[in-house]
């Protein structure tokens, strides 16, 4: 028996014309397997059209505004990222295309470099010293000077450092601030 | 699907970097990405990650979504899109679920007690009878079923022609059609098996 045209018309009959729909019906009546499928797809279609829409766990917008911050702190995160990348290989290459071509121009600075580098050692060997000898003289100060100079003396020096920073802050700052 | 009253100004504001705007469209919207995703992936968790995704994707793509086209239509498609990608990706197969998770809520008003337990078994033959589809011919069920929607619209979600959905639809059917009939011999069987072990 011939089941085309009849199974692929029985899952439409919304579309069949009155013809199609009749001889159909006269196929199901005489085809059992034919018929079956009908059955089934009746009660397949059934639970389909009733089945309902399922709904997420509530909260599902507050959710979504999460994830949207997340993605936002992932993708500023992978931009920082990107940048330092991107950033750390240009001088990378920089370094390679032009390292041959600067170090010539930094080799007759190597000497100065050097000097200073001796004088920033000999600046900090005198400081010592300057301890040294500031340590000796506050020792023969205590054991020779009275104790009225040697409490009138700091506070002498230390009223006119006073001094001498409330006039730079009058002449410098507070001028600045009138303009 | 019916379009909400202030969508289009939803739409407009969103696309002017609104945030709230779009989380309206989020709100008028879940349950429907939701479902899609629900059906498509069989799963609650994986449904709700897609649903966030498919959510994110649409925000993204704001810009270049045409207010000509219906926007639940574009959003169905972005959702049909990602689960069709996630199914493609998996790895395992789809784990069994034998109940809707507790937090899980139906859309529609809450069935009464004595209903409860048909409900979640025509739930889960639903879910069953999915499943044994191809991701592509259940994501075209789901869309005619669910949704409502035309054929041109199922192939335009889809990026597909309308007669390779009319073909789908009909390869999905009869493949549905003929599963029903051998579970339903099956169950057959099995009772009447059970009927005659009773019988001695």
């Amino acid at each position: 028996m011939k089941h085309q045209p009849f199974e692929s018309w029985l899952y439409e009959r919304e579309v069949l014309t009155k013809d199609q729909a009749r001889d159909l019906e006269d196929h199901l009546e005489i085809c059992d397997s034919c018929r079956a499928l009908a059955t089934a797809w009746t009660d397949i279609e059934g639970q389909l059209y009733s089945a309902s829409l399922v709904a997420p766990a509530p909260g599902f917008s507050r959710r979504w505004r999460a994830h949207l911050a997340d993605h936002r702190r992932r993708a500023n995160h992978r931009q920082m990222s990107a940048m330092l990348l991107m950033t750390t290989a240009g001088l990378a290459v920089l370094s390679v295309l032009f390292g041959a071509e600067l170090l010539p121009l930094l080799e007759p600075a190597v000497p100065t470099l050097v000097a200073w580098g001796g004088k920033v050692a000999s600046l900090v060997a005198n400081l010592n010293m300057f301890r040294l000898i500031m340590g000796i003289l506050v020792e023969a100060t205590v054991e020779n000077v009275p104790l009225v100079y040697r409490v009138v003396l700091p506070l002498s020096l230390a009223g006119l450092a006073a001094f001498w920073v409330i006039s730079i802050y009058r002449l410098s700052y507070r001028r600045i601030r009138k303009e | 699907m019916v379009e909400r009253p202030n969508e289009s100004e939803w739409i407009h504001r969103a696309q002017q970097g609104d945030d709230d705007a779009f989380a309206m469209l989020v709100e008028a919207y879940q349950v429907a990405v939701y479902n899609l995703c629900y059906r498509m992936l069989g799963n609650p968790m994986e449904a709700e990650d897609a649903a966030q995704e498919t959510f994110l994707r649409a925000y993204k793509g704001l810009k270049r979504y045409d207010p000509e086209r219906r926007f639940a239509t574009w959003l169905l498609s972005i959702a049909s899109h990602h689960c069709i990608d996630r199914l493609r990706r998996r790895r395992f197969p789809i784990r069994s679920i034998d109940e809707l998770l507790p937090w899980q809520q139906k859309a529609d008003d809450t069935p009464g007690p004595e209903s409860t337990l048909t409900v979640k078994e025509s739930q889960e033959a639903v879910r069953k009878m999915l499943e044994q589809l191809g991701d592509q011919d259940r994501a075209v069920l789901i869309l005619r079923y669910w949704y409502d929607l035309s054929y041109e619209e199922i192939a335009q979600s889809l990026s597909s022609s309308v007669s390779a959905v009319k073909s789908r639809l009909h390869r999905a059917r009869r493949q549905l059609a003929g599963q029903w009939i051998m579970h339903t011999s099956v169950e057959v069987g099995k009772q009447g098996r059970c009927d005659e072990a009773s019988a001695f």
